[in-house]
């Protein structure tokens, strides 16, 4: 159940931790799909899955260096390694957003 | 067909997962706090192990030459403990390092690239100490006052070099530390250019270790009263 004010495509515990990840990483980094899936501990198709709503909404910027339609299709071990995976700009306002709008949430308690 | 098993999954285990704002803050900042600690390359440990391996290091050589009349330089022992040392600090720091670079590209790693001419640094500074013998120079210059302090001029060049193409501050301000440290050394003495040296390097280390230290906490602070 949406709670209002909070960004619902966020609030979710698996892409609250994938945000909160990319965010801690220097400016200009991006990282690996396979240290990503390592920090958040969920298999490939479930950060996949997470990942295209983010990046969908403009929040994460997914880069594959592999190619062709199968780097597309298939989650292979090569192909997920060569996936880097990035926050926004939009994506770390929107995470900045977020954590004011938990903080007035929490507050009003 | 797994990805989509796992999909149908996600779907479960996260859009129907009930999470309260208290539970999400928790969550939030215990997830960007392991994430600082995992992408972190200078935790204060380690700088806090080379300060006191370079104060050993290079205290040893000192150690070994003090009262020499003439001087004759270090003894075999001395450079034994002091190249060791110094052997283990890279090996505890190219370990740390990678780590926590594993799976992350960009800006950093492009930075973390230049570190290589650090390579070239020993190379230069191993054949201008040989050149040096070559032309017949005093012991106390070949193996006292060049190699107690020509590597922090060496060394305080290239961050200095960086942070002015880069306009970075603190890469200069590390630079002219090291050259300072180099020009103590040099002014020493054969004898004292060791001890200058180790405590020059050792009181570096512990500085950079303490502001880390404070960063740490102060973000661990700002974490801690962000919700209340």
């Amino acid at each position: 159940m949406p709670i209002d004010g909070l960004d619902p495509l966020i609030h979710a515990p698996a892409r609250l931790r994938i945000m909160a990840t990319l965010a801690a990483l220097s400016e200009g980094d991006a990282l690996s799909f396979t240290r990503l899936q390592g920090l958040i501990g969920l298999t490939s198709g479930n950060l996949i899955t997470h990942l295209r709503k983010l990046e969908d909404a403009g929040h994460v910027n997914v880069d594959k260096s592999g190619n062709g339609a199968a780097s597309l299709t298939t989650v292979s071990l090569t192909t997920v390694s060569l996936t880097t995976v990035s926050l926004t700009q939009q994506g770390l306002r929107a995470l900045d957003a977020y954590t004011v709008a938990l903080r007035d949430l929490i507050e009003g308690l | 067909m797994s990805q989509a098993h796992d999909s149908s999954k996600s779907q479960h285990a996260d859009e129907g997962a009930e999470l309260e704002p208290r539970q999400a803050a928790a969550l939030l900042e215990e997830t960007r706090l392991r994430a600082q600690r995992q992408f972190d390359a200078r935790p204060p440990f380690l700088l806090l192990t080379g300060a006191v391996i370079f104060l050993l290091a290079f205290g040893a050589v000192w150690s070994s030459v003090r009262g020499q009349d003439p001087y004759v330089g270090p003894t075999g022992w001395a450079l034994a403990v002091t190249y060791g040392g110094i052997v283990v600090w890279i090996v505890v720091v190219v370990s740390v390092v990678r780590r926590a670079a594993n799976g992350v590209c960009g800006l950093s790693r492009k930075r973390r690239a230049d570190r290589a001419g650090y390579l070239f640094i020993i190379l230069a500074y191993s054949l201008f100490q040989w050149a040096l013998f070559h032309a017949g120079a005093s012991r106390a210059i070949v193996y006292g006052i060049f190699p107690a302090s020509a590597p922090w001029h060496y060394c305080g060049a290239v961050p200095f070099t960086l942070g002015a193409v880069r306009e970075e501050g603190r890469a200069m301000v590390l630079g002219v530390v090291l050259l300072a440290i180099g020009i103590a050394g040099a002014l020493a003495g054969p004898v004292a250019a060791w001890l200058a040296s180790g405590i020059g390097i050792c009181a570096l280390l512990v500085v950079f270790a303490v502001v880390q230290f404070v960063k740490r906490s102060a973000q661990r602070w700002l974490n801690a009263n962000r919700w209340t």
